[in-house]
């Protein structure tokens, strides 16, 4: 392991906690009501107990990736009885052919592979896991990279009886330029290395050398057999030298960092437009339990109220806050999760605001703290770029870039750096990117954006390309 | 005001999906089964729209061979919401020609709804459906899209969707093309029935416990119905029994319960050993059956 990745992977200094945010930002302690302070506690707080784990698995093919799940989800019990018949019917109830309860589609249980990802649902105590199981090949990176979007732990998968991969690595490199906080490395088929702690352990360094160029929060190391359970939900008995808890628990007791950033940023979904007085009393049925707060005003005027989901940061009533791109200023007046007010409103919520001045806020429009940090507003951008096409991507091709809520024109006008994923090293410039690429690339667009970096921010750094012709979605970006 | 919850998180989701998918088209339907996950559906467009009436219609394939509990709850939920309410017929594809009602003691419409269903959509150029389906309840469907692209002949190709990252949904479509949207992918059945228990939702009795005559098919017990082949022989018994899914009266089994409230549900659910639709005869018929009918065009 001789090649780190490039330091512009690495971890992004000043990273704004949010206790050192609320000290900066009197705005948001001084003169809140009780209750706001309340609701910040216990929503805010970065460890709050927001008990949702989304993780998803990775590692080269024949690691073990889907033996590991069907391990975890039959020593969870959350297989159920059905499920093991059809096994036994088809006569694959092996510990070998656990995977066949994550490879769903025909094809890949023909071909033993994954394909596709496939989505599983387990419980332990009181934390729900969301697990994205991903296919190992090459040519089906791009469906490992749309479940790491979205996760906030990577299970990396490591044969302990082969040399560690390109694919592997690989893997660890995307989930980091993802921003996916934790990482746990589970060291599979022990079994085969006779339990050995020193080959543990050698692995271990190398990925140390590895892993720590890399922006992980917190890194995890593992020594499982997923076929015989060592060290998955129950603790092995044949690797005693390892003393830390078994996988599932893990999981379940790790503070799941609360990633979003802590400056304000509202994109407007979709604007509401209602007149209280004619809105019709059975517009929502007594039975749907929503009609007994229907707004009622004496007034005959229609009532607007903009909808969306917060994407990062703070936001309540009698807050100021801008209004991009017109850069207006307006104060919000109420917030409502569906017929309900709140007193604030933070990431992931979906939420309607009602404003004090009738501005021009339409779908795409972004509000934003008054004093907060601002977003960049930029017609060109420099981000990285990852190819989910199967043909190439050539500079100067019109596409649609979808950022938030907006849709705008794009073209790349200069690819980079491509980032040679045998050397991890920054490749000079080239006409194109090939199917898989990551590189870095200048985005030039039809209007501006208001953009933060997606180190700071992953819900407001964030695009995708699509093909003007075909509609495919061909690449990832995240702004730099 | 307590910490966010998982199911807050979920409906926040679905919420975001929904308004998503409202901006993005202008025909666009909710598939309304009158089964607690569509109906799930319809408060959190209620919601997501609040207070605008719900901007879908919703649209029910009628096999011909329901519950009629299931046609009643129905016509009074689109009554009492004002909503639009669009049907295909099965019966009416079967009258047609365009489809042959199956053989055997119980004949499954199911094949047959989806040839009903793209007529529909194209009937009412429909450029995209919002379903009720989610990820936990079939193999098949755990690899499901949120915004999942049909072709022009409304089949699914597993092996070709686009990649869906973050929250940003590609929502474009070429002009004989269509989508399907499922907001709560991500919900389990758990979560379905803690959010009716949450919000007080109106669901169909056929979900609670009652007394019903049935016949036991190996390890099913069906309910006895009109839409029985008249020549099979057999022998009910009457039981006290819930339904977990609403389909057809001929292919939906019903399980052995003593739940009679939706709090009882969740507790059952808790403890089952059986997946929800393990109970259903046209799921059964093989490994791939859901997968093999999702391609044709099924939901």
């Amino acid at each position: 392991m001789t090649n780190a990745p490039p330091a512009l992977w690495k971890n992004a200094k000043n990273k704004v906690t949010f206790n050192t945010f609320l000290q900066n930002h009197s705005f948001i302690k001084n003169n809140t009501p009780a209750i706001v302070n309340t609701f910040l506690n216990n929503v805010m707080n970065p460890f709050s107990k927001i008990n949702l784990l989304r993780l998803v698995t990775a590692g080269s093919v024949d690691n073990g990736k889907s033996t590991l799940i069907g391990r975890l989800l039959y020593d969870s019990k959350a297989l159920y009885l059905d499920q093991k018949d059809i096994l036994i019917k088809e006569n694959s109830f092996t510990a070998q052919n656990l995977a066949y309860i994550t490879d769903g589609l025909k094809a890949e249980r023909e071909q033993g592979i994954t394909i596709d990802v496939a989505y599983r649902y387990f419980y332990h105590k009181e934390r729900r896991f969301i697990l994205a199981d991903t296919p190992g090949h090459i040519e089906y990176t791009k469906n490992m990279i749309t479940a790491t979007s979205t996760a906030d732990l990577m299970l990396l998968i490591i044969d302990a009886t082969q040399p560690l991969t390109e694919q592997s690595k690989r893997h660890a490199i995307i989930s980091s330029i993802l921003n996916v906080p934790h990482i746990i490395v589970c060291v599979n088929k022990m079994d085969l290395v006779a339990y050995k702690e020193s080959v543990f352990y050698d692995i271990q360094t190398q990925l140390q050398a590895f892993l720590k160029n890399l922006s992980f929060t917190t890194i995890d190391y593992i020594p499982i057999s997923a076929i015989n359970g060592d060290n998955v939900v129950t603790q092995s008995t044949r690797m005693l030298w390892y003393k830390s808890p078994p996988l599932r628990d893990q999981l379940t007791k790790i503070k799941i960092i609360n990633d979003t950033s802590p400056h304000g940023r509202f994109p407007i979904q979709h604007v509401i437009h209602f007149n209280p007085k004619t809105t019709s009393k059975n517009t929502l049925a007594p039975h749907m339990a929503l009609l007994k707060d229907k707004p009622t005003s004496p007034k005959n005027t229609p009532i607007r109220r903009y909808a969306g989901q917060v994407a990062s940061g703070v936001f309540k009533p009698k807050q100021k806050v801008t209004v991009y791109p017109s850069r207006m200023t307006t104060t919000i007046t109420k917030i409502f999760v569906a017929e309900k007010e709140v007193p604030a409103a933070i990431y992931p919520m979906s939420i309607a605001v009602e404003l004090s001045d009738n501005i021009a806020a339409e779908r795409g429009t972004l509000l934003i703290p008054e004093h907060d940090h601002p977003p960049t507003v930029t017609s060109t951008l420099t981000a990285y770029l990852c190819s989910l096409h199967t043909e190439p991507l050539h500079p100067q091709t019109p596409y649609l870039l979808k950022h938030g809520c907006k849709v705008v024109k794009a073209k790349i006008e200069q690819v980079i750096s491509k980032l040679n994923i045998h050397t991890f090293a920054a490749e000079p410039p080239s006409k194109t990117l090939l199917p898989n690429d990551i590189a870095t690339v200048k985005i030039q667009v039809s209007k501006p954006l208001f953009i933060d970096a997606y180190r700071e921010n992953r819900h407001n750094g964030n695009f995708i390309l699509i093909d003007p012709n075909t509609f495919a979605t061909i690449a990832a970006g995240m702004c730099q | 005001m307590k910490a966010l919850s998982h199911l807050d998180i979920l409906e926040a989701e679905a919420i975001y999906i929904l308004r998503e998918s409202r901006a993005s088209f202008e025909r666009i339907a909710i598939l309304f089964s009158g089964g607690k996950d569509s109906i799930t559906l319809a408060h959190l467009a209620a919601k997501a729209f609040y207070p605008q009436p719900i901007p879908f219609a919703l649209l029910h394939i009628d096999t011909g061979h329901n519950f009629p509990e299931t046609i009643h709850f129905r016509d009074n939920f689109v009554k009492e919401n004002k909503l639009k309410l669009i049907i295909g017929s099965v019966a009416e594809t079967i009258r047609s020609g365009k489809a042959q009602e199956e053989a055997g003691p119980f004949p499954s419409r199911n094949a047959i709804q989806s040839i009903t269903l793209l007529e529909t959509i194209s009937k009412h150029n429909l450029q995209a459906c919002i379903g009720g389906g989610r990820r936990d309840e079939e193999k098949a469907r755990a690899k499901e899209r949120f915004f999942s692209l049909r072709n022009a002949f409304g089949e699914w190709d597993p092996k070709t969707q686009r990649p869906e990252l973050w929250n940003l949904y590609n929502t474009h479509i070429q002009p004989q093309e269509n989508i399907r949207i499922f907001p709560i992918s991500n919900w389990t059945e758990l979560d379905v029935w803690e959010y009716i228990l949450k919000n007080n939702i109106a669901i169909p009795d056929l979900y609670f416990a009652h007394h019903r005559e049935v016949i036991k098919v190996n390890h099913s017990y069906i309910p006895v119905s009109p839409f029985i082949d008249p020549t099979y022989q057999f022998t009910s018994e009457t039981k006290q029994i819930r339904f977990r899914t609403i389909g057809d009266m001929t292919c939906t089994a019903a399980i052995p319960s003593q739940a009679k409230t939706v709090k009882a549900i969740t507790q059952e659910l808790r403890t089952t050993q059986y997946t929800e639709r393990g109970s259903r005869l046209d799921d059964k018929r093989s490994t791939s059956a859901m997968e093999e009918r999702k391609k044709q065009g099924y939901f």
